[in-house]
Parts: C-alpha cells; structure tokens; sequence
C-alpha cells in the first residue's frame, strides 16, 4: 500500500546518515548542499552533536552491560574493540539493549581478542546475566501437591524457573568479577545463572548438579531423569538432596 | 477531560526509570501522580524477552496511570516500518491499557540501521505528505490516535519550506493524530536555530495537545543540546507557564533520563509543575474545574 517514495528524503537521509557515522577528522571541508547554512554555530559543531549521541550512547550501553569484559580488557581496547564491533554489526534493533548480543561472538572475530577465548566465555557470561535479570522468575509452587494419592506413582516432569540458564566456562570467567587479572589458564565451571531482585547472579555446582539441571531443563520426565543420574555414578541419596536445594531455592517452578 | 482529543486530565507526572523502580513498588511517591513509561523498556525483543519483566509494570500500574512513550518508530525515516515492532507495541497496549501512546516526529535510522537518536526531518512538502501517511497508517492499524512530539534539533535542512512549528500542526491535522509538546525542545531548538519559542507554542492548535514535557537540558553559550540531565531553567519554567494557562487540560510531566536524581529530588520538579499550573489558573479563574481537575 505504499506510497510513492519521497526521492529527496531519501537521498538526505541516506547522505545525512553517512555524515553522522564518519569519522570526524574526515569530514568533508565543505558544507553538504542538504544543511543550511544560516545557522550561528559551524555546521562541523552542529552535525559534531550528532556524531558523538550516535556513537557515545551505543558505547555506554555496550559498557554498561560488559563491566567486567572492559575491566579485564582494559578501556581503550574495550573501546576499539566495541567500535570495531558496532561497524560490523551495526544495530538493527529497536532497543539499544539489544546490541549487546553481538559483542560475545565478535570477540571471536577481532583481530586482538580472537586469540583470548576467555574473552568470549566472560563477554557470554554477563550477556547470559543480563538476559536473566530480564527474564521472569515465577514460582507457581505447586510441589506441595507432589504429596497428593493421584500423583503417586505418576512419571511427573518439573518445570524450572524460566529464568534459569545453564553455564560452562572452560577458564572459570566468574573469577574475573573478583578479580580482573585472575589467571587465564583453563579450568572448567559449571555455573548456574537466575535472576534474584531484579539481578542476575550465578551459583558455581557440581559438575553432577549441573548435568542434572540442564537434564531437567529439557522437560525430560522423572524415569528419563533418573536414567541420568544412574550413569552419574553418585550416591542416591544425593538426588533427593538435589531436589530439596532446588525446590527450596525456587528453581523448579511447577511439576506436570 | 479535554475537548479535542478526549483524553483523561492525569495531571502532573514523571517519566518513570528503573533507579526509581522500588520507590514506586514500595509506595514512596507522594506527588508523582501518573507515569510515563518508555514503550521500548518493556516492548518485547525480537525474541520474546522483555527489557524489564512485566511484573514490575503490572504492580505499578495498579496504583498510577500509565502512559506509553515509544523512542524507536523512527516515523519519518524511508524505511519500512517495522510490521515486527507495531504487532509487539499493539501487544504491550492491549496488556497495559494506557491512557494514550506516543513517539517523536523524527527519524532514527534509515537503509536498516538504527542509529538510537532522533533527528529532525526536513520540513518540506514532500517529508509531510510521508509523515501523514505513515502516521494514519499507524494509527489504523493500532485503532488508535497517537501522539507525536516535537524533537530538539541541531541542524535545519536546506530543504525546509515552512517552519517547524507549521509543519507539526499541519502533520497533527492532516494525520489526525495528537501532539505531544516538549516545552524544553522548543526552547533547544529555539536557542540553536534563533526563532522566539513564543511563536511556535502560539501557532501549536490547543485541541490537538495531549501532554505536555518539560525537561532540562545543557547550556553551552552558543547552543543547548537536549540532555535531560539537569533541572529545569527559569526560561523553560516560563514556558510550561504559557502552556499551563493555555493549555490547562492537558496532563504535564518531567523528564529526567541521565544522571537521575532521587525521587524527593524529581517529586520537587513535579511539584513545581503543579503550582505553576495552580498560579496560572487560579489568577485566570477560581472555578471549581481548578479545584476538581488538581484535586486541591
């Protein structure tokens, strides 16, 4: 149903927008045909405004959501980094918080970071925070039915808490929020990231506890998930504990 | 409720920011009395995640009015508008139910990129004939009128053939949609384009203003750029005076988007709105619309 297309808004919105994201020192002498002229302040200063919006605020956002990746970086190849990232994929989301998902996977690609994989698995780890911070955390508590006569017996499947999410690092990344120059050598985490008071935090597990879960967050049923534990070779007991901790700490949040 | 656009008086508001989250949940408020929230914040993403869970707008809401201020429609921009974005955004308003919708009459981006700022179009025939397309085609599709709001601007384009003000009014008739009307870029704009900020508020139709923004901003000698980081001037303050006696149904707000102060802080501004408006009103007349509209 459209319209026929304005070729003057066009030509000036595509001009304009290559104006913004060019580099200031080469910005043409001078001034494009499409501003104007009567103007008090150098149009070099006025379109300058422009520039630096654009850019700053997708930087900020991008420090404000990889604080740990920046400390351990440092700020000026954080910066280069982000700048780099945001050429390539520039955003095409309605929100700024989006952008953010690009920057774990970039990380494999520049030049000075795709030698560093801790990079990515800590660029990774506080995205996967944030997602969670966002996410809902439900409880619809209704384990104390587990006790009912009609779910006796029953094959049940338990629900997590939407906002749970599975994590491993090859290099133990959460060690970085402690300390930024913690060593880069390999050693595994298993990691457990929910959501609390609007937060997303991890829980480093037990490589069996951690097995089970991201069993359980596939919606697998209770026999299928016992298969699982069998062939974790770990005392019986252990599971019911499991189930205890993760029932109490409200990560499942209903039972079917 | 005013005459025009037949929308409810929620009086004076505040653009509502996560820093302030739990005071709102926790019932500290006591001036506040409705809030704007930014339509993005909670609008889905293109997977389904929301940018602050909906929970905590479900609790507020319950104790203010809502209103929805989108930053991204980028109404102006050649680009398709995103049939993605209109479902989620129709989606959020039939949840939420606010008492009315807006975004800014500008562009974000263009060739599929968003650039996440909001730049002035050029104020040509052939920019409104698109606009009012675009607008109507929003408002159809969501079975609502919006409202649009006058952006600051740094730069004015060689293209222009009327003055800003001329080209919101005739976008607000011709669309059919409300105005939203930033008292603070009007005064931006004026200080860095040289016009008397007077003259736009005079040529703005009064029956199409649904809500009114005030908002500080940075003052930097030869120009001002638009920075809601900041108290509101005395010359801002004198033309939400304007707007008050003028304009005395329609709901006012202040925004404060960066170095965010505390709610006692923003609660002062939103005071100030509301015995501004009281000032004017009760010199222009002592009729119990005052009396029953600020509920004093």
């Amino acid at each position: 149903m459209i319209e026929n297309h304005p070729q003057n808004l066009s030509k000036l919105q595509s001009d304009f927008k290559d104006l913004v994201l060019e580099e200031k020192n080469k910005l043409a002498t001078h001034k494009p045909e499409f501003l104007n002229d009567s103007e008090t302040v150098d149009w070099k200063k006025r379109l300058g405004i422009y520039q630096y919006a654009v850019l700053e605020r997708q930087i900020d956002s991008l420090k404000d959501d990889f604080e740990i990746t920046e400390k351990v970086m440092g700020k000026e190849p954080f910066r280069r980094m982000v700048i780099a990232c945001l050429k390539k994929y520039p955003s095409t989301y309605h929100s700024l918080a989006e952008l953010s998902q690009n920057v774990p996977q970039f990380l494999t690609e520049f030049e000075e970071t795709k030698t560093q994989p801790w990079l990515y698995e800590l660029a990774e780890l506080e995205w996967r925070l944030i997602r969670a911070s966002l996410s809902e955390n439900f409880i619809v508590n209704n384990l104390s039915e587990l006790q009912n006569e009609e779910n006796q017996g029953k094959d049940l499947t338990f629900l997590l808490n939407p906002s749970i999410d599975l994590f491993f690092s090859k290099y133990s990344v959460q060690n970085f929020f402690d300390d930024p120059k913690a060593p880069r050598a390999e050693s595994a985490s298993y990691l457990l990231i929910f959501e609390k008071d609007r937060s997303g935090v991890y829980e480093v597990l037990d490589k069996n506890e951690w097995t089970l879960l991201k069993e359980l967050r596939t919606d697998i049923p209770l026999s299928k998930l016992n298969q699982v534990f069998a062939s974790l070779n770990v005392d019986e007991a252990k599971l019911g504990e499991y189930f205890m901790k993760w029932s109490n700490a409200g990560f499942i949040s209903a039972f079917k | 409720m005013q005459k025009g656009l037949e929308l409810p008086f929620l009086g004076f508001g505040a653009g509502l920011r996560h820093e302030h989250f739990d005071d709102f949940l926790k019932h500290k408020n006591q001036v506040i009395q409705w809030v704007e929230v930014v339509t993005e914040n909670f609008l889905p993403w293109e997977d389904e995640v929301p940018r602050y869970p909906y929970k905590i707008l479900e609790s507020i809401r319950k104790d203010f009015p809502v209103v929805f201020h989108g930053v991204s429609l980028s109404i102006g921009s050649v680009d398709p508008i995103s049939p993605s974005y209109l479902k989620r955004w129709k989606q959020l308003i039939s949840e939420f139910n606010p008492a009315w919708v807006s975004d800014h009459l500008c562009w974000t981006g263009v060739k599929n990129e968003k650039l996440h700022d909001l730049f002035p179009l050029p104020y040509s025939n052939e920019a409104l004939s698109w606009v009012v397309e675009r607008i109507s085609r929003v408002q159809e599709f969501l079975g609502r009128r919006i409202l649009i709001e006058n952006v600051s601007s740094y730069v004015s384009f060689s293209d222009d053939e009327m003055t800003e003000w001329d080209f919101l009014a005739e976008v607000a008739k011709r669309s059919d949609c409300g105005i939203l009307l930033d008292v603070n870029n009007i005064y931006v704009s004026s200080r860095n384009h040289g016009f008397d900020p007077l003259d736009y508020l005079k040529a703005i139709p009064k029956d199409r203003v649904g809500q009114i923004h005030v908002a500080g901003h940075t003052d930097k000698g030869d120009h001002c750029i638009d920075t809601h980081d900041h108290p509101v001037c005395d010359s801002v303050w004198d033309l939400y005076r304007w707007a008050a006696k003028n304009l005395p149904e329609v709901s006012a707000m202040i925004e404060w988007d960066d170095r965010i102060p505390t709610l006692e802080r923003l609660e002062e501004e939103v005071s100030k709105l509301k015995r501004i408006w009281k000032e004017e009103n009760d010199r222009k007349s002592s009729s119990k619309f005052v009396e029953a509209t600020i509920g004093l």
